[in-house]
């Protein structure tokens, strides 16, 4: 019979990492499949090789060893490979155009987050991308916008951006934030989070402050558009006054938070819950990861978005609770080496709804204005879309049925939740009872050759 | 256009971007090495838009592009390697293409 795995884990980021660790550490045959070709995820992208990890501060140093650690700590590593068909007790990816079947006795997704999708005009434009995306070109390249640039949107990762542009000197024409003025006012209802982890939040206050020292920042931009000019591309915004600028740039990069990635748990279709302040949709899955599938879990942002530290924490929890599962670990043994990551977690729990409300999205950016593009795939307008949804499409699936969103080679990622948006604003409904649009395997793209050539089960044993 | 903030590995490998050698650092993934020669753009929808990648991340599939003759590759996914023949992938995605690479 072909092997069976005690673990498979998909995601080698900070969460999929730490589960390995623990797991590998206790004994059981352990294989992580990801998609990049190194360990590290998004936020230590590259860390393990990087020339840039002395000189993009601490928290992404702190990756090295991390990464380190996992790749000697007896797991088995596969990158560049793709899943695209999951079930409690099997995965299936894609790797250098062949695919693989494997099996395991307990599967954990820790497959991450994605910069939140706010469709705008002129954001399918080339010149334009995710503020993440020019930070994984800075981590795992070493590049960076010639400039001008203008850096739009809201949250932390804005902030570090402009901070990043201002200190390999990147000229900056703006840096709109999209945030509003008012969400200081509601988190400032949870301020005794900040004495939970100090250290974190005197940093963020840190960034913002050179933010704000060093670039030209428009607190309150709303109604952004970009077009195409003669000098490369033009921002279009208004202030909180209502006066209309433009701004000229040869990047424009946009942030507006960072939300799970569900796709791969809804074609699993665990249960999920809606987080009403970040408005998004997350895995509902108990601390040691468990999901509503025996054999499935999950670790790290795709089931709340709480950064680096939790997720390590979390995926520590994990791969626990998975030793208990399997015989490696007593119930009290569990919970002794617990400890140190319920901690880590408590802590990061206490910060956390301060900055939920502080970085929380602006509602007006959520419902795209008529010409902005909605469904890069398909190239479908808000609109367009928006004429679907008021002549009667109450349901995401609904809307992909009457006009195709969702039905490109993103397979939804990018629209999926704005569609939602719009159909909760049009109709009044709320998004928690809005389905999301099913997921159905392949999760991407997949040549019909590299299904036919794989080996089927039976010929496996 | 970007620049190059980080030091040079001076290990570097040649691709093909439209049949033009490209010099770029071993490792770097596809989606990066042709940020500048491709002008930012990497395909064109099937409407006709120039596109260019958008997450770097295998999220969005703006950076579908044919490599060494495979159309709707993941740029931002895949790594660069000596003599790789990288091509804007234009509107529509040619199937029969395909079936004569796989054939």
């Amino acid at each position: 019979m072909d092997k069976v795995w005690d673990v498979i884990i998909v995601g080698a980021g900070p969460a999929g990492m730490c589960t390995a660790i623990q797991t590998a550490k206790h004994g059981l045959s352990t294989l992580v499949v990801d998609r990049q070709t190194e360990p590290g995820g998004q936020i230590f992208r590259s860390a393990g090789s990087s020339s840039m990890i002395g000189k993009l501060g601490k928290d992404y140093a702190a990756g090295l060893p991390l990464v380190k650690q996992f790749l000697n700590c007896g797991a088995q590593f596969e990158p560049g490979a793709n899943v695209w068909d999951i079930a409690p007790d099997r995965v299936y990816y894609s790797q250098q155009g062949h695919s693989h079947f494997v099996r395991a006795r307990q599967v954990v997704l820790a497959t991450g987050a994605m910069e939140r999708p706010v469709p705008l005009p002129g954001w399918t434009l080339p010149g334009v991308m995710g503020s993440g995306a020019s930070d994984v070109l800075l981590k795992s390249a070493g590049l960076l916008p010639e400039g001008p640039v203008v850096l739009c949107g809201n949250g932390p990762l804005v902030l570090q951006a402009a901070v990043h542009m201002h200190e390999f000197n990147v000229p900056v024409s703006a840096v709109l934030l999209t945030g509003r003025m008012g969400n200081i006012m509601h988190a400032m209802k949870h301020a005794s989070g900040i004495l939970a982890r100090p250290g974190y939040f005197l940093h963020g206050v840190n960034m913002a402050a050179k933010t704000m020292l060093h670039q030209k920042c428009v607190l309150g931009a709303h109604d952004v558009s970009i077009s195409e000019s003669e000098k490369g591309l033009q921002v279009h915004y208004a202030t909180r006054s209502g006066k209309h600028r433009k701004l000229d740039a040869s990047t424009v990069l946009l942030h507006e938070g960072v939300i799970p990635e569900t796709r791969i748990t809804r074609l699993a279709r665990l249960r999920h819950a809606w987080d009403q302040k970040q408005r998004y949709w997350h895995v509902d899955a108990d601390k040691w990861g468990q999901t509503s599938a025996p054999g499935l879990r999950t670790a790290g942002d795709i089931a709340t978005v709480r950064g680096a530290a939790a997720a390590q924490a979390e995926g520590s929890l994990v791969g626990l609770d998975i030793c208990r599962e399997l015989g490696q670990l007593s119930l009290a043994d569990r919970d002794r080496e617990a400890l140190p990551f319920l901690r880590i977690i408590k802590r990061c729990q206490a910060l956390q709804p301060f900055l939920d409300e502080y970085f929380a999205p602006t509602p007006a950016m959520l419902q795209p204005h008529p010409d902005a593009i909605v469904c890069r795939c398909e190239e479908l307008t808000a609109g367009h879309l928006g004429e679907v949804i008021r002549e009667g499409s109450y349901s995401p699936n609904g809307v992909k049925a009457q006009a195709r969103p969702g039905m490109g080679t993103c397979q939804g990622r990018i629209c999926g939740q704005a569609v939602a948006e719009m159909i909760a604003d049009a109709h009044g409904l709320s998004m928690e009872n809005l389905p999301q649009y099913t997921a159905q395997p392949p999760l991407f793209p997949l040549r019909l050759g590299e299904l036919v050539e794989m080996p089927s089960p039976s010929e496996l044993m | 256009m970007f620049k190059q903030v980080s030091e040079s590995t001076g290990k570097t490998v040649t691709i093909y971007f439209e049949g033009k050698p490209v010099q770029v650092e071993e490792g770097t993934t596809v989606a990066a090495a042709v940020l500048d020669p491709s002008h930012g753009w990497t395909r064109t929808s099937h409407g006709g838009q120039q596109r260019g990648p958008y997450c770097q991340m295998g999220v969005c599939h703006e950076c579908l592009m044919n490599i060494d003759g495979v159309p709707n590759q993941q740029a931002c996914l895949t790594v660069v390697a000596e003599g790789m023949q990288v091509r804007r992938q234009n509107g529509v995605p040619d199937f029969h293409q395909e079936d004569k690479n796989h054939g």
